[in-house]
């Protein structure tokens, strides 16, 4: 790469990054890893944390976000948020913003060209790419762009479930629309799960076939253009009793390389990702099961494996090129841990009340006034 | 020493879990004129509640609408849905902008022709148009849109009475992969009713298809639920021709395109949420531009697109009657007005804006309406400053059903008003007054006072 | 009586004695403040009136319900006989050093 000073910009102002997802609660957000990824590559960095909680644990952790402002929900739309990202921008410039949470996907992308006005990078999928990913699409993208997933239908109406054999072999996996998942081994315990599942996420109620075997979990980021610039695949080894990964390895398997390859170039899939694989027992070859569209909580796994795909999603959100890395090595491992940490109480206090909270100093040129405080 | 400026005293505790309140931050909105016009004045001088309707966004509307088809497609015509507003003023402007009426019953049927639409120009759709009405549509012409075999029956005994033959359309509904499935009107496509209707009416002699009719469902938030339904129906068309020599003229596509308001059980804000008009466009004149009809026989698509034309022309303009504190602390608010006249409340999320914020600390406010009803709920909860009794709000959007589902229970429905492109402003219907509601009402002598 | 209460400037109160943390209006933390000092209840409005543009009757009116608030989330209450008094019991731990 180039000789330069990777955290100073020309000005020399720090490269500055914003990350949200700073809940690094019990069912983490992926902020703090990722900020450690940047971290890890760019010490000088500043990072700006975006937090939707005063109590996000992320808000007070040392070493983490230099400054941390609270952020309005998603749900407020894409005005409020653009509001808010400019008032921040004013006084702390913004680089690059890396959204790392499902739910605030949508309306980033619609600020993507407006952020990129105001010179702030973003390297996300596009509006069509999250469409695709939708649990109720994984059938079209097998029998429309050739990916491999289960063969599965969207269901919006009980009475088709009575049909389902003609299409499916069973067992089948039923899933909400957003959430839960449950095996079915007949029409009739599809006919509970769908009820279940309506009343609770709404139609369409999503019913795969199942594949036995085994799961592995791929952090992937795609250039837009059918190219990968990385993956690293990681098979867990401690669940939480959500069955999200607490400790995993990584694998180093060709043919689920060139899987994630494979996908990853159909989908053309532009920016980070989790894919859920199973590699069947039967031998008859490896499944999508899922695509998580931003960043994995486990992804700070990847500057173990010597891949630090969150900053190479930072070089991507600011135009810069990244050449493709060759896959991981395997045997690297990672165990999640949670420690009590003492916090401020005047810090808390600074973020209920101003809603902003500042670790470091403000940036360049600061005056003796803002260093005092 | 000067004094500072005041804002109501404010104690929040912090709940765990609570919405966050990014300190001092948050983006605060108010809304201090609807197209320029204060909101206060507009109270002096036509009291609270008050429903405000602009006529630049009513056509500005209509018009993006119109090009977005009319782009892609040669042949367009756009139907009003009265149902959604049937105030005169609303469907002239409508009319004037180059609308048909599209009418469910012989009441605005009547309220069409009387606005000078011609009989030809009405497309009547319903599940029920008794006979009278029947014989009137027939003898002016408009256009009959079948919903169930009896109706198919009755208008066959018609046209054979008066000795011609009638050109008739039918009403279909079909899967479009979407939840629930109107399949309570008209007849259905997939399991080959519709077809089969077509195949008796055309056996019988007397009548003649002209279009075929569908309406999958309101705020229907995805346009491809559309692209399907225009695919099937022009399936149809082309195996009707194919099998009965008869070319079906038209395409009713119906309404239902999702508004900029919020569903209750949507995440993010309408405005973000809500397809805009071109991906419904796409959606359905690609499909019927690639269902290949002959180029001189490519069929007139029509729309009887309702809320998505109004909704965000509408507000409601109310006054605040009182600040409350819950017993479980939530503080609430009552407003002058209620569900009878914001029917739309219970499904969905209005906006809800203080004409003036004073500042102070912004809290999840639970908004009641002035009815002595549990029910009587604006909205469960909206961020707001403090307010006081008399301060004005409001309420949007609210110009699709509002209107014409609006009742009087317990109090009278308030006035409405149009806001012209000049910022004239116009009542175009007065506040009722207590004969409104008992004028129709006759007291037995016996029972006289 | 509101030794166990520690408010800060820009409106952020501990509770040392519950643990509960609040966020007050400027008008609010003003009022509370007063009432920390010893100001008299009824003394609160000509205080609020002389500190910020408000007439009598309003500040009145909005004191009577601040009041109200502060009793009904018990903020004011008397501490149980046993846990006071005790000059070996710390209080908050300057709970506020580093705002100003
Ligand atoms: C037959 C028909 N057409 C059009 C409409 C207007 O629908 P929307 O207001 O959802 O556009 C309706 C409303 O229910 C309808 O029943």
């Amino acid at each position: 790469m180039s000789g330069r000073d990777d955290s100073r910009r020309a000005d020399g102002r720090p490269l500055t990054v914003a990350v949200t997802g700073l809940n690094a609660t019990d069912n983490p957000g992926p902020g703090v890893p990722v900020i450690r990824a940047i971290r890890a590559a760019c010490p000088d960095c500043r990072i700006v944390g975006l937090a939707y909680d005063a109590l996000d644990p992320g808000n007070y952790m040392d070493g983490i976000a230099d400054d941390v402002w609270l952020m309005p929900y998603p749900s407020q739309g894409a005005g409020v948020l653009e509001e808010r990202l400019r008032a921040i921008h004013a006084t702390t410039p913004l680089d690059a913003v890396i959204p790392t949470l499902d739910s605030e996907l949508p309306t980033y992308l619609k600020l993507v060209d407006r952020l990129r006005d105001l010179g702030i990078g973003t390297f996300l999928p596009t509006a069509d790419m999250l469409r695709l990913r939708g649990k109720d699409r994984l059938d079209a993208l097998r029998t429309e762009l050739g990916v491999s997933t289960p063969r599965g239908v969207a269901l919006t109406d009980p009475a088709a479930i009575g049909k389902l054999d003609e299409e499916l072999d069973f067992p089948v996996m039923v899933k909400g629309q957003f959430y839960d998942a449950a095996i079915a081994y007949s029409p009739m315990d599809v006919h509970a799960h769908f009820e279940r599942f309506r009343a609770k996420w709404g139609v369409p109620v999503i019913v795969q076939e199942f594949v036995a075997g085994e799961e592995y979990d791929v952090v992937a980021l795609g250039d837009g253009e059918g190219g990968l610039v990385g993956s690293v695949a990681m098979r867990k080894m401690q669940l939480t009793d959500k069955g999200k990964a607490w400790g995993g390895v990584t694998v180093a398997d060709r043919k689920l390389d060139a899987f994630v390859r494979d996908t990853m170039a159909k989908l053309r899939w532009r920016g980070p990702c989790e894919l859920e694989v199973m590699k069947a027992s039967d031998g008859s070859g490896l499944y999508l099961i899922e695509i998580n569209p931003r960043f994995p909580a486990w992804v700070y796994l990847s500057v173990g494996a010597g891949r630090n795909l969150p900053w190479a999603a930072v070089q991507l959100a600011l135009g810069e090129h990244v050449a493709p890395m060759p896959p991981a090595p395997a045997g690297v491992m990672f165990l999640r841990h949670s420690f009590d940490q003492i916090c401020s109480l005047a810090d808390y206090s600074a973020l209920t009340t101003l809603g902003e909270l500042h670790h470091a100093a403000a940036s360049s040129p600061a005056t003796a006034e803002e260093v005092a405080r | 020493m000067s004094r500072q400026p005041y804002d109501k005293p404010t104690i929040l505790k912090h709940a765990t879990g609570l919405a966050n309140k990014f300190g001092r931050g948050p983006s605060r909105k108010s809304l201090e004129r609807i197209d320029g016009v204060k909101v206060t004045e507009l109270i002096e001088r036509f009291g609270s509640p008050l429903f405000v309707f602009s006529e630049h966004r009513l056509r500005q509307k209509y018009r993006e609408a119109y090009r977005a088809f009319s782009l892609r497609y040669p042949k367009v015509q756009f139907s009003w849905s009265y149902k959604t507003n049937y105030l005169d003023a609303v469907c002239r402007i409508f009319h004037q902008e180059g609308a048909w009426a599209e009418v469910v019953s012989e009441i605005e049927y009547e309220m069409a022709r009387r606005l000078g639409i011609p009989g030809e120009h009405i497309l009547f759709n319903g599940p029920y148009k008794p006979e009278p009405a029947l014989r009137t549509a027939i003898a002016e012409g408009s256009k009959l849109h079948l919903d169930h075999y009896e109706e198919l029956y009755t208008v066959e005994r018609l046209a054979r009475e008066a000795g011609r033959v009638v050109p008739v359309s039918i009403r279909i509904n079909m899967d479009t992969g979407i939840h629930p499935r109107w399949d309570r009107f008209g007849f259905n496509l997939d399991n080959g009713e519709a077809l089969d209707a077509i195949r008796r009416l055309h056996a019988g002699g007397h009548l003649v298809l002209e279009g075929i009719h569908s309406h999958i469902g309101t705020f229907v938030l995805d346009p491809e639920a559309y692209g399907r339904a225009a695919a099937k129906m022009a399936e149809l068309a082309l195996t009707v021709r194919r099998e009965t020599g008869m070319v079906v003229k038209y395409l009713d596509v119906g309404g239902g395109f999702a508004s900029r308001s919020t569903l209750h059980s949507q995440y993010a804000p309408g405005a973000d949420g809500s397809p805009p008009i071109d991906d419904y466009a796409e959606a359905i004149t690609s499909a019927l531009l690639g269902a290949g009809f002959p180029q001189n026989e490519m069929p007139t698509l029509m729309l009887e697109t309702g809320r998505a034309l109004i909704d965000d022309a509408g507000f409601m303009v109310t006054r605040v009657v009182g600040n409350k504190r819950l017993a479980n602390g939530t503080r609430a608010l009552i407003v002058d007005a209620g569900v009878n006249v914001l029917f739309t409340s219970f499904w969905y999320r209005h906006d809800v804006l203080p004409v003036l914020d004073r500042g102070g600390m912004l809290e999840e406010t639970v908004i009641y309406g002035p009815l002595c009803m549990n029910i009587d709920v604006v909205r469960p909860s909206v961020l707001l400053p403090p307010l006081e009794a008399g301060d004005a709000l409001v309420i949007r959007p609210v110009g699709a059903y509002n209107l014409t589902q609006s009742m009087q229970f317990i109090r009278l429905r308030p006035a409405a008003i149009l806001i012209g492109e000049n910022q004239e402003v116009d009542v175009v219907r007065r506040a009722e007054v207590l004969d409104d509601l008992k004028g129709p009402e006759l007291l037995p002598a016996r029972l006289a006072p | 009586m509101y030794e166990h209460l520690a408010l800060s400037d820009n409106g952020f109160l501990f509770d040392t004695r519950s643990g509960a943390t609040y966020s007050l209006s400027r008008t609010g933390t003003f009022l509370l403040r007063e009432l920390m000092r010893g100001t008299h209840p009824s003394d609160l409005a000509a205080r609020l009136t002389d500190a910020f543009e408000v007439d009598l009757p309003a500040a009145a009116r909005d004191c009577e319900q601040f009041l109200f608030r502060v009793k009904d989330l018990a903020l004011l209450d008397e501490a149980s006989d046993d846990d006071d008094d005790d000059p070996g019991s710390p209080r908050a731990a300057e709970p506020f050093g580093g705002v100003r």
